[in-house]
Parts: C-alpha cells; structure tokens; sequence
C-alpha cells in the first residue's frame, strides 16, 4: 500500500517540477511548484513525518507560494521578457551535469546498498513518529540554541526585505 | 521503498531545480528552482532519518524550513528592487559587473 | 622643577600648533604675539632654572620597549643644558621681537611665526633631552624646521636650493650621527647620557678602544653638519636666503651651535677626568677639523660683498674655534665661546637685518655706505658686536676666544695655535672692512636708508648690552663656578695666559689697522691687492672651489652610478624580474577575463560542474 502511493507520489512530484521549471509563464511554473510541494508532503506523511507535512503544506504550498505569485503580479511581467530556455549550447551543459550529478547519486546509493531490500529497509518505529508533540520536546531542550539563533534570522531577513525594497535608503 | 528511492527521488528533485537554475534566465524561477531544490534536501534528511529511525532528520528540516523562509523573503525583495531599478527580471541583463 | 622643564620644552610646541590650526589667528597680530610670548616664556623659566636652581633635574617617561630596548623620553637640566636654555631663550627673545618689526607687511607672517616657534622647540628638545635618541629625533626635527624657514621665500628657486642643499648636507652628516648612536648603544647598552657616562667610567664598554674612538668621530661628523664644520659647510652661506632673522636665530646663535653643544653632551660621556677622555684620537681630528674650518672660513670672508655672507663665513669661522676647543678638550671654554658667540653674532646679523631692511632689500656692501649718520642706533650697536667678535678687552669675544686659544696652548697644539691666532686677525680684518664698507664713506645706493623702528633697536640695544658684559660676567662672576661645574670634572676654574691675550689682541689690532688702511678712504681699496694676487682672489672668491668639485662630484660619480641603477632598475627590476609576472599575469587574465560572461546561469553552471566532480571525486578516491 505505501509502496503504491509513493509511486504516485513520486511521479506526481517528478512530473510538477519538470512543468515548474519549463513553463514560460511564471504563475503556472509556481503553481506547478506549489503542487510539487503538495507531493512532498504526501512523501512526508507516508515517513510519518505528519508535523513536517503539515509545515510543508503552510509554508511551501501556502505562504512561499503566496509570496511568490505576490511578486509575480507585482512586477506584471510581459511576454517578451519570459523565455524559456537558455540558448541550446547551455542547455545541454546544464542536462549533461545534471545527468552526471544524478548518474553519479544513484551509482553511490547502489555501491552503498541502499537499494538493498534489507540494509536500505524503513524502519518505522515509535520513536521515529514526527508529531507536534515528539518535535517539540528536542527542539526546545537539546536546540532550542539554534531555534532562538533561527528566530534572529528570520528578525534579521524581515527587516533586510523591508530595507531592501524601501524606495529610497536615507 | 526503500531508502535508495528516496534519496534518488530527492536526486532527481534536486536535479530538476539545479537544470532550472542552471537554464532558465527569470530570475523568479531560478529562485523557484532553488526552492525545488531545497525541498529535494529536506526529503533526503526526513528519508535518512526515517532510515536511521529518530527524529534528528525531521528537526533539520525544520531548522531549513525557517532558512528557507528568510531565503525567499530576502530574494523576493531584492528581485523587487532589482526590477525598479533595471526594469528586468533577465539575469543575462544583470551584468554590470562583468565589465 | 620638573614640570618647569616641560613648560619650557612645550611652550614654543603649543605656539606653532595654534598658528597652524588657526589660520585666522596667522593673519593677524595676535599670531605674532603668541610665538614671542611663547619664547619669552622659555627666556623665564631658562632664567629661573639659572638663578634658583640647586642640583640637576630629570624627569622622563618611558616611551616603548622592544626587547631589551627600552626607549625613553626625558628631560634633563643641569648647568649645561641651562646654560644654552639661557642662549636660546634670551637670544630668541630677542629675535622674535625684532622679526616683528622686519616681517612687518609680509602677508604670510604668520607661517613665519609658526615655523619659527617649531624651530624653537626643536632646538629645546636637543637641550633638554637625556638620551641620545630622543636628542636625535629633535636633531632631524632641528634639520626640518631649518629647511622650512631657509626656503621660507618658497618662491624665490634659489631659497628652494638653499633649503634642500641644507637639508641634504645635514642629512648625510646626521647618517654619521645616527651610526654613532648605535655604535654607543651596541658598546654600552643604552642611549641615556647617564649610564652611558657610568659604563664609560667603569670600563663596562663590550668592545676595543678604538671602537669607542669610531664611535667619537662618527657622532662628530653629525655635530659636523649641523656645525657646518669642512667639508659639510656648504650648506650654511647659502642658508642665508632665508629671511634675516632666521639667519640670526638658526646660522648664528643656536641651530649651529647644536653641533657643538651635541658634542659637548656627548663627550662629556666619554670623560675620564681632567684632560684625560676615552676618546683616543677622535681629539686629534676635531681639533684639526676646527682649525680648518677657521682658517678657511675667515679667509673666504674676506672677499664677500654681501653683508650677510660676510657674517655667515664669520660663523663658520667661529664654530671652527668653538670645535678646536672641544679638540682639545676644553668643552667649558667650548660652551662659554658659544654663549657669547650666540649673543654677539645674533647682534651682528639683526644689525645686517637693520641695515638691510633700512635700505630697503639691498645685501650688497658696495652698495651701502655712510649708514653711519642714518642709523645711527644701528651703527653703535654693530660696532659693539664687531669688537666683541673682534675680541677686544673686555667684551665677550675677548674672553672666550683667547681661552680657546689659551687651551691649545696647553695641549701643545702649536700648529692650531699659530692658526687661531691669523684667524683672529683675519677676523678683525673682515669685520672692519665690513663695518667700513657699510657705515662710512658716502651713501652708495639708490634707496633713500632710514633707521628702523624702535621694534628692532630695542632688541639690537638689548643683545648689545649682554654682548658687552656677558664676558665680563663669566669670567670674573657666577659664570666662572658653573662654566667648570659640569659633572664635577672639566677643567678647573678659567684663567688666562697673559701672554696670549696680548698677543692675540695685537693680531687683532693689526687686521683691524690694514682693513683701516685699505678702506677708510674708499671703499675700492681692496682693488690694488686683487689686481695684485688676481688667482689668490678667484681662489677666495670661487670658496676654495669646494663647491664646485662637489658639483662635479655629483655630476660625474653620484650621476654615473644613479644612471647604472637606473638602467638596473628598468632593464633588470622592470623589465625581467617584474616583467615576467606581470606579462604572464596579464596574459593569464586576458584568457580569463572571458570566463566572466555575465551570465549567471554559465556561473550556475560552472558551480554545479565543479560540485559534481568534486563529489565524485570523494566517491572514488575516499573510498
């Protein structure tokens, strides 16, 4: 059963990002992303990563989305300025090394048994179980260091937005 | 499924954003692509750490969940001040510096 | 006592400093006024330290520390030091107050003041200092100073060489300076005057003798640029395109007398004891150099036309007596000729100011004559300072001079002895024809002379007066004790031969009565010798041609080996050794410049190739 729906999921995801990064029209390439979101949260819950999934949904598929289509329409591009592709000599660089990156992942993944069915099984334990509450309790004891440095981040990155998009500096 | 098809889902993921960074010249897809690819390493951490059986995995994507978040705020408004300020959203029109 | 030391070194410092940074103050009066009460101030606490001070002062800081070297900055008053405190305060009274009257209507006299001030304190700062470096640093501060107020008139080329001929000059002989220092502190272990004079004392001294002796001279070849001793003279006459009051100040009274008061400083270091030094034959050379320089200078005095030249050689002349006695050593009788020298010549060269601004820019003594009856305050003034420069009983010279000559006499210098004593007629003879030439006979100029204003008498009245008495006051006063106070051990109480004085004042009179012969009827009297000793005369005229073979030095030897550098420095340094990196680096940029496309998505793509084989790269060798 979750065999099947991975495979759903993973042509889903495969399919929306091919369309995400080929569409000339940059609303559909983010609404293609948004639904290339929406695949991976389903991925997340079959790893019983149920408080990551919903994140991913929130986050991703809702607010970075928002944020993205927001811009988009801001700046109202116009047709001319949305080209496809790159000129064929790059593009072909491009698929070449991406090929060469993938041809050389999965290549490692097989030499370190990954695929194996017993060495690369899941094991889905109790402890392993992603919910609000199991999160909460390592995230504020054992890194609540990093989860106060994250909340100066992102202080940080809102008030650079705001500085940046600002008219004028003065 | 087992942990290889994971990490080679989250691969082919990654390298669908790194061929969108690499060809596409609007920069708001090439910061889509970054996006892409960033969600292709929060599979691979939740797939490890399911693999491993605990948590860390999941609290890693959480932490890049929140990067991720600052990430596209800042780009978004420097694309906006950008396109103020050259009128483009085309990266190849972007090079002043080359000279 | 301490803090009256400082006041005096900063005083002069605080001056220049507001003039520099308050340019509204330059324009006006008030700028002026600054710098001399500034020097005033140094005059009083000079004369407090002189009238009430008991034992010697020190005070210092230590300023940094590298190693085992520990450099300090420290001030030390002791009868010497306050001796030429006196020298520089009084005499710079005197000459500030009178450059007010001379700069008068100059617009940048405030600039003037300024630099003067700056001159001041560097020259404080060598009295005052107690050890060699800090000494030195005022030494270059003193060759700085001096080369801003030569080329005060920056716009006259000729001051502009004159400024950088003196600085030049002085820079190589400070080299030797600077080598001696660090002779003394690689042989003793310190810069201070004190300890330095201890290891002396005790043999505590890491090397031979004759190293000491290196030592001596190399510091003196410093004294020698400052002191404009043969062969660094040639820097002093031509100084004297700065303003006259700078020429009175620095190529007269104080800056010169640097040299000789360093060595006396330094030398007293080296003393043993009565007459006994640890310098081995550096004596010997000093004494000759002095000589020399006497001889030569006075001889070359004899056929200058222009006023301030005359007196500039009689400096020199001068310095030359005052370097024969500490040859000898007799440096009490050394600083006692500089005291007096100071007040005199400084009198001597603000009479020249007098003159010279009374007819109004004109130096040319043939242009002069009969200012004896329109200035007459100047006239008097100017004979009391060529008597005493003269030597004639009982003013200053008279003592200081026939002491010197006194003291050769004693170390059997019999051959700088007979030369002294030409020198001294010879002195007495350019003095005269000078005094002859410019206040007798019938006005000779266009310019209609007037005396000056009271502003410039009263400091010419004032020296004047010092000059008269001040030898009378160390020779039979307070001077006697402290002159021979010094560390308890120069030379015992000063007495003369009277053998000597008479005899040198009958060399004396004798210049005195030919240049009367020559050129009391008409200033031309010195034609029929010329006419007489024609090449003897373009001998004297042309500087013994010292110049010129320096000039030819520099065009034929220091030029050849400039050029061969230069060809070095293009053809080897450029072309070849800088040459090949810089073409490959060109190169190699030109092909990489076309890397940088522009475009981000080939820097994208360059990034991602580099990742992936870096990746694989881990793959297949780490494991």
């Amino acid at each position: 059963m979750i065999g099947i729906f991975f495979w759903l999921f993973a042509a889903l995801l495969t399919v929306s990002g091919l369309l995400a990064i080929t569409r000339r029209n940059a609303v559909s390439a983010a609404l293609w992303a948004a639904v290339s979101f929406i695949a991976i949260a389903g991925i997340f819950v079959l790893l019983q990563a149920y408080f990551l999934a919903v994140v991913e949904v929130l986050v991703y598929a809702g607010a970075i989305m928002v944020l993205f289509l927001f811009v988009i329409m801001l700046l109202n591009l116009r047709e001319e300025d949305l080209q496809v592709l790159e000129g064929p000599r790059l593009h072909i660089l491009g698929v070449l090394l991406a090929a060469g990156f993938l041809g050389g992942l999965v290549w490692t993944c097989r030499r370190a048994g990954l695929y194996d069915a017993k060495n690369g099984a899941i094991k889905m334990t109790a402890e392993s179980v992603g919910e609000t509450k199991s999160l909460a309790a390592p995230l504020f004891m054992e890194y609540v260091l990093p989860f106060e440095i994250a909340s100066f981040l992102l202080l940080a990155a809102i008030v650079g937005a705001v500085l940046i998009t600002k008219k004028r500096l003065t | 499924m087992t942990v290889g098809h994971l990490i080679t889902l989250s691969g082919v993921l990654f390298t669908i954003g790194m061929v969108g960074v690499m060809s596409r010249r609007n920069i708001l897809i090439v910061l889509l692509s970054v996006e892409l690819m960033l969600n292709a390493v929060a599979l691979a951490f939740v797939g490890f750490g399911a693999w491993r059986g605990n948590l860390d995995g999941q609290i890693m994507v959480f932490f890049a969940i929140t990067v991720a978040a600052a990430e596209v705020a800042v780009g978004l408004a420097m694309v906006i001040a950008l396109f103020r300020l050259r009128l483009t959203v085309d990266t190849d029109r972007v090079s002043l510096l080359k000279d | 006592m301490a803090f009256l030391a400082w006041v005096t070194l900063l005083a002069p410092l605080i001056a220049a400093i507001t003039l520099l940074v308050r340019p509204r103050l330059r324009g006006s009066s008030g700028g002026p006024k600054l710098a001399i009460f500034s020097v005033f101030i140094c005059a009083a606490t000079s004369l407090v330290f002189w009238l009430f001070r008991s034992e010697t002062v020190t005070t210092s800081f230590e300023w940094m520390t590298v190693g085992d070297l520990t450099i300090s900055i420290g001030l030390l008053v002791d009868n010497l030091s306050t001796l030429m405190l006196l020298v520089v305060g009084l005499v710079g009274s005197a000459i500030f107050v009178f450059a007010r009257g001379y700069m008068k209507g100059d617009p940048s006299i405030g600039r003037f003041y300024a630099k003067f001030a700056l001159f001041v304190f560097s020259m404080l700062g060598i009295v005052l200092a107690d050890n060699f470096l800090m000494m030195f640093i005022f030494w270059e501060l003193v060759g700085a100073s001096s080369y801003l107020l030569i080329g005060y008139y920056f716009e006259k080329p000729s001051a502009c060489d004159a400024a950088k001929k003196a600085f030049l000059t002085n820079r190589v002989a400070d080299f030797g300076f600077l080598l001696g220092i660090l002779m003394i502190w690689s042989l003793t272990g310190s810069f201070e005057f004190a300890k330095i004079a201890d290891a002396v004392k005790d043999g505590d001294v890491s090397g031979p003798q004759w190293q000491l002796t290196l030592a001596g001279i190399l510091i003196f070849v410093g004294a020698m640029g400052k002191s404009a001793q043969v062969p660094f003279h040639v820097w002093l006459p031509d100084a004297m395109e700065g303003p006259t009051p700078v020429s009175a100040l620095m190529h007269a009274a104080t800056m010169v007398a640097a040299g000789v008061f360093m060595i006396i400083r330094a030398f007293s270091c080296f003393d043993l004891g009565v007459g006994a030094t640890a310098l081995g034959g550096a004596s010997m050379f000093i004494a000759t150099t002095g000589g020399v320089t006497a001889f030569l200078a006075a001889t070359i005095a004899l056929v200058q036309r222009d006023i301030k030249k005359v007196l500039a050689y009689s400096t020199l002349s001068q310095l030359g007596y005052m370097v024969m006695a500490l040859g000898a050593g007799a440096y009490s009788i050394a600083m006692f000729h500089l005291t007096t020298h100071a007040f005199f010549k400084g009198l001597l060269f603000l009479c020249a100011g007098s003159v010279i601004h009374g007819c109004h820019h004109e130096q040319d003594m043939f242009k002069m004559g009969g200012l004896r009856k329109k200035m007459p305050a100047t006239f008097w003034c100017f004979t009391i300072g060529m008597f005493a420069l003269m030597g004639l009983a009982p003013l200053a010279g008279f003592f200081s001079k026939d002491l010197i000559i006194d003291s050769l006499h004693q170390k059997h210098l019999v051959g700088l002895q007979i030369g002294a004593t030409v020198t001294a007629a010879l002195t007495a003879l350019y003095m005269t024809r000078a005094w002859l030439l410019t206040f007798f006979g019938e006005y000779r100029g266009h310019a209609t002379p007037h005396e000056s204003p009271p502003v410039m008498t009263r400091p010419l009245k004032f020296l004047a007066f010092v000059s008269a008495v001040i030898g009378l006051v160390f020779y039979y006063g307070h001077g006697q004790d402290y002159l021979s106070a010094w560390h308890g051990k120069f030379a015992g109480p000063l007495h003369m031969d009277p053998t000597i004085a008479v005899v040198s004042t009958v060399a004396g009179v004798v210049g005195f009565l030919i240049a009367l012969a020559l050129y009391k009827k008409s200033h031309r009297g010195g034609e029929k010798i010329v006419a007489r000793f024609p090449r003897l005369h373009s001998l004297l005229v042309e500087k013994y041609y010292i110049d010129d073979s320096y000039h030819w030095l520099v065009q034929n030897v220091q030029q050849v080996i400039a050029r061969g550098c230069r060809w070095f420095e293009e053809a080897i340094v450029v072309g070849v050794l800088v040459g090949w990196p810089v073409g490959v680096t060109r190169w190699t940029g030109d092909r990489l410049r076309r890397m940088q496309s522009g475009r981000l998505a080939f820097y994208a793509s360059c990034f991602v190739g580099g990742v992936t084989i870096l990746i694989l790269f881990l793959y297949t060798v780490a494991h």
